[in-house]
C-alpha cells in the first residue's frame, strides 16, 4: 500500500504539469503522501478526457453542449469530492470548459446521458443495466472499476494491478459510440476486448 | 614559383595547366564535400527531429499515467536505430522518467539535462532534445544521442569518389594538357629555334614559319619584320661602313674607341693600316696605341691624359707614331672622353689623320721661305755692297776729279782775268760746285761714307743732323761709349734700319721729339728709336705692311732676323712709339775690335 501511495504522488505530480493554474489540489498532493485511490481515479478520469474525441471533436462540427466537457460521476463521492480541484478549468486542445455532474444514484431517465464521460461506481453496479439502456449509442465514454464492466457494454475498466492502476478497453463500444480515444490508450491498456455490446442483457435477465 | 622558370615551356604549360586542375577539382571536391557534409548535417537533425516527434507523442500518455516501464519500452523501440546510441525521457522536473541506452554510447553524454540548444554536436555525436507538451503544457522532455555514423559513412564514401574522381580528372587533365600545350609551346619553340639559328649563323635571311594567327603568330610576323629591318640596317651599316673605310683610306684617318670599363678597344682598318698592320690581324687595345707613339711623344701624350677632367672632354694634339716597319708618321689626333654619371672616365674614343705629307710639305714651304728670306736679305747685302762702291768710285773718282776740275777752272780763270771769258769760267765753275755737292749728296744718300769712315756712333750723329734738318726735328742721340764689334754688312742694316725708323717718325709720328740710344748689353748691341708721337697698334700696321709689300718695319724685322737679331716693337695710339734692335756682337778671339765706334 506504501508503494502504490507513492506511485499515487508521482502521478499527481504530473497532473499538476498539466493543469495551466495554480492548485491547492495539487500542492497539497505533494505534501500529502496518503493520496487516496479516489484521487488517483479522477486523475484518470482527467486524462482520459484528453485523450479522447467525442464526435463534434473527429468531424469538426459542434453537437452537445460546445462550450462544456462533462463528467459524471455516479455513486462515488469521494471522487467527485476529488474531481473539484479540477472543475471549471478550461481543456485548451478542445477549447471547452470542464463541468462536473454528480449523481448520488442512478436518477433512472435520460439527464445522466447528457454528459462525456460517466463514471460509474462500483456501489451502482445493480443499475448497471439500466444505465446501458438509458445511454444506449449516445457519445458518453463509460468508466468504471466494476468487475465485468466491459463484457457488460462498458468502455474502460480501471484495474488495480499490483501497486498501480492501469486500465482495458472495450474497443467494440467504444467504436459503436461513435468515439475515438488515442492509440497511446489502447497501447497502455492491459486488455482490450472487441466483443459486441449486448445491451440490456441484464435488464433482461432481471 | 622561381622553380618555374628554369623549366621548359612545354613543362611549365603542363605544370601550370595541372596546378589549374588540380586547384579546380580541390575546390569542387572540397566544396561539394562540406555541402555534402552540411547536407547531411541538416538531414540527420531533420531525421533525428521526426524520430523524437514519433517517440515524443507516443510518450506522451506514459507521462500522463506515469507508466515508466511503458515509456521504456517506447524508448527500446529505437533498438531499430542503430545509430541511436541513447535515449532517455526527463519529466518535468529533469528527472529521468526512461532511459534506453547501448553499449556504443558515450557516457559523458548520457543523461544530459535539456539546455537552452535543440541539438548540439559533441565527441562526434549530435544530441538532440524534443520538448513535450501535452494540452500546451511542458510534461517532460526528450533527449536523443545519435552517433552519426551515417554521416561519417558519407564523408568516407564520398572521400573515396572525389579521390578516385580526382585521380581521373588530373589524369584526364595531364593527358590532355600534355597533348594541348603543343598547340602553344611548338610555335614558341619553333621562333626559339630560328632565334637561337639567327644567332649562330649571323644570318638574318632565316625566317620563322608562321602556324597561327593568335599573339604567337603576330609575335612571329614581328619577329620576320624585325629581322628583314635588321637586314636591311646591316646592309646599310656595311654600306657606310665600307664607305667610311673607303673615306679614311683616302684621308688616311684611323678611329678608335675604348670602354674604360672592360678594357675592350676598337680600331677602323685605316688604323691599323697606319701602324703597319693588316685590318684585324691583331687584337687591339690600348697598350699597342700607345706602344706605337714616338717615345720622345709618349710623355707629352700622357701628360695630357693625365690632366683631362670632365669639363673639358675633348684634346687635340699633333705627335708621331713608329710603324710596324720602324718609319714614323706625323699625326694629328682628337680625342674625346666620356664620362659617367659619377664623374668617372667611362669611354673614350678619337680619330688620328696621318699628317706626314702635310708635315713635308709645311717644312719644305719653310725652307723655301727661309732660302727666299736669305736670298732676300743677301740681294740687301749685294745692294748695300753696290751702292757703296758706287759711292766710294763717285766719290774718290767723280768726286776727287771734279774737285781737280773745280781747281784747274780757278786757276784758268785768274790766267785769263777777261771780260766775258771769265764771266764763263765762273760761270762753269759754278756749275762744277754744284755738280760736286750733288756727287757728295748722291754719295752720302748711296751709301754715307761715314759710316765707314768714321764709324757707327758719327754716323748716327750724322744721320739724326741730317733728319732734323730734313723733318723739322729734335733728336736727341746717346750712346754708351761701350765697344761694339759688328761687321759692316750689319752696321749697314743697321744704319738703314735707324735711317728708316727715323724718317717714319718725321713722316707719321706727329712730333718733333725723338730719341736714338744705343747700349750694349752682354753680348748685344741695343739700338732703340723712341717717339712720344701719335703711335700705332702694331698689329694691324704690320699687317698693312705686308699688304703693301713695303720697306717699313717687316723689312727692319726680315733682315734683323737674317743677321740673327730681333726686334721689338712698343707702341699705343696715342702714347708714342718705341722700337728696340737687339744684335748679338762680334766676338773674335783676339778681342773686341770696335768697327762701330
Amino acid at each position: 500500500m506504501r508503494i502504490l501511495a507513492h506511485n499515487i504522488r508521482i502521478f499527481l505530480v504530473v497532473l499538476f504539469i498539466l493543469r495551466p493554474g495554480t492548485f491547492s489540489f495539487s500542492a497539497a498532493s505533494e505534501t500529502d503522501l496518503a493520496v487516496s485511490e479516489h484521487e488517483l481515479k479522477a486523475a484518470y478520469l482527467y486524462n482520459f478526457i484528453l485523450f479522447t474525441k467525442w464526435p463534434g471533436e473527429i468531424d469538426k462540427t459542434s453537437s452537445g453542449p460546445a462550450s462544456h466537457i462533462i463528467i459524471s460521476v455516479l455513486g462515488s463521492n469521494q471522487i467527485s469530492k476529488a474531481l473539484t480541484e479540477v472543475e471549471g478549468k478550461i481543456i485548451e486542445s478542445k477549447n471547452k470548459k470542464l463541468v462536473i455532474k454528480r449523481f448520488e444514484d442512478f436518477p433512472g431517465d435520460t439527464d445522466i446521458c447528457n454528459c462525456n464521460l460517466l463514471f460509474i461506481d462500483s456501489s451502482e453496479v445493480k443499475n448497471l443495466d439500466k444505465i446501458f439502456y438509458v445511454i444506449k449509442k449516445r457519445p458518453v465514454l463509460t468508466v468504471s472499476d466494476i468487475e465485468g464492466f466491459l463484457e457488460a457494454g462498458g468502455m474502460i475498466k480501471l484495474d488495480q494491478i499490483g501497486s498501480k492502476l492501469r486500465w482495458s478497453i472495450n474497443r467494440t463500444a467504444i467504436e459503436a459510440a461513435g468515439l475515438q480515444i488515442s492509440s497511446q490508450l489502447y497501447n497502455l491498456a492491459t486488455k482490450i476486448i472487441e466483443k459486441p455490446v449486448v445491451r440490456n442483457r441484464l435488464v433482461k435477465e432481471k | 614559383m622561381i622553380a618555374l622558370h628554369n623549366i621548359t615551356i612545354k613543362t611549365k604549360l603542363t605544370v601550370i595547366l595541372m596546378i589549374a586542375s588540380t586547384v579546380a577539382v580541390l575546390l569542387v571536391g572540397i566544396t561539394t564535400m562540406i555541402l555534402s557534409v552540411v547536407t547531411t548535417q541538416q538531414s540527420l537533425v531533420r531525421n533525428l527531429d521526426s524520430l523524437a516527434e514519433v517517440i515524443g507523442n507516443n510518450s506522451l500518455a506514459t507521462l500522463a499515467f506515469n507508466i515508466p516501464e511503458e515509456a521504456e519500452n517506447i524508448l527500446h523501440a529505437l533498438e531499430s536505430q542503430p545509430t541511436i546510441t541513447y535515449a532517455c525521457i526527463f519529466d518535468k522536473r529533469q528527472n529521468i522518467f526512461a532511459e534506453y541506452r547501448t553499449f556504443k554510447a558515450a557516457q559523458e553524454l548520457v543523461q544530459q539535462k535539456p539546455g537552452i540548444k535543440k541539438y548540439f554536436f559533441s565527441q562526434g555525436n549530435l544530441c538532440f532534445y524534443k520538448n513535450l507538451q501535452l494540452e500546451g503544457t511542458l510534461i517532460g522532455s526528450l533527449y536523443l544521442v545519435d552517433n552519426m555514423q551515417y554521416l561519417y559513412e558519407t564523408i568516407r564514401r564520398n572521400g573515396v569518389i572525389l579521390a578516385a574522381l580526382m585521380v581521373i580528372a588530373l589524369s584526364a587533365a595531364y593527358l590532355m594538357s600534355h597533348r594541348l600545350q603543343r598547340f602553344i609551346s611548338q610555335p614558341i619553340l619553333s621562333l626559339a629555334h630560328t632565334a637561337e639559328l639567327v644567332t649562330k649563323h649571323n644570318d638574318y635571311t632565316i625566317r620563322a614559319g608562321k602556324k597561327s594567327s593568335d599573339e604567337i603568330g603576330v609575335c612571329i610576323d614581328s619577329f620576320n619584320n624585325m629581322l628583314s629591318l635588321i637586314q636591311l640596317r646591316d646592309k646599310e651599316l656595311r654600306r657606310n661602313k665600307d664607305l667610311l673605310n673607303d673615306a679614311q683610306a683616302t684621308a688616311h684617318i684611323g678611329s678608335w674607341e675604348q670602354d674604360c670599363h672592360t678594357g675592350k678597344a676598337f680600331w677602323s682598318d685605316e688604323l691599323y693600316r697606319l701602324l703597319g698592320y693588316e685590318p684585324g690581324a691583331v687584337e687591339v687595345n690600348q697598350e699597342l696605341l700607345v706602344s706605337h707613339i714616338h717615345k720622345d711623344d709618349v710623355e707629352k701624350v700622357r701628360s695630357t691624359e693625365r690632366y683631362f677632367n670632365p669639363q673639358s672632354t675633348e684634346k687635340e694634339m699633333e705627335y708621331r707614331f713608329v710603324t710596324t716597319d720602324g718609319s714614323i708618321r706625323h699625326i694629328n689626333a682628337c680625342t674625346k672622353f666620356e664620362f659617367n654619371n659619377d664623374g668617372v672616365l667611362a669611354r673614350r674614343h678619337g680619330i688620328v689623320q696621318d699628317i706626314t705629307e702635310r708635315k713635308w710639305a709645311e717644312q719644305k714651304l719653310i725652307d723655301y721661305q727661309n732660302q727666299l728670306r736669305t736670298l732676300s736679305s743677301q740681294l740687301t747685302f749685294t745692294e748695300e755692297r753696290e751702292r757703296r762702291y758706287f759711292a766710294t768710285y763717285i766719290h774718290d773718282r767723280i768726286g776727287q776729279s771734279l774737285f781737280i776740275v773745280k781747281i784747274k777752272l780757278e786757276a784758268l780763270a785768274k790766267k785769263i782775268c777777261s771780260g766775258d771769258n771769265d764771266i764763263s769760267i765762273q760761270e762753269i765753275i759754278a756749275t762744277t760746285e754744284a755738280l760736286i755737292k750733288d756727287v757728295r749728296s748722291l754719295t752720302f744718300d748711296l751709301s754715307p761714307p761715314i759710316l765707314y769712315q768714321l764709324g757707327f756712333q758719327a754716323a748716327l750723329q750724322w744721320l739724326c743732323d741730317r733728319m732734323s734738318k730734313q723733318y723739322g726735328l729734335v733728336i736727341q742721340c746717346s750712346d754708351d761709349h761701350q765697344p761694339k764689334p759688328l761687321d759692316e754688312d750689319v752696321l749697314f742694316v743697321l744704319f738703314r734700319a735707324v735711317r728708316e725708323m727715323l724718317i717714319n717718325v718725321g713722316k707719321h709720328a706727329q712730333t718733333q721729339h725723338a730719341e736714338v740710344s744705343t747700349w750694349r748689353q752682354g753680348g748685344n748691341m741695343y739700338i732703340q728709336v723712341t717717339d712720344d708721337g701719335v703711335g700705332f697698334d702694331p698689329v694691324t700696321r704690320q699687317a698693312s705692311e705686308n699688304l703693301c709689300n713695303g720697306f717699313g718695319l717687316f723689312s727692319i724685322k726680315e733682315r734683323l732676323d737674317y743677321i740673327g737679331g730681333t726686334t721689338e716693337i712698343i707702341s699705343q695710339t696715342n702714347h708714342g712709339t718705341r722700337i728696340t734692335l737687339t744684335v748679338p756682337l762680334r766676338i773674335t778671339r783676339e778681342g773686341e775690335q770696335d768697327f762701330a765706334t
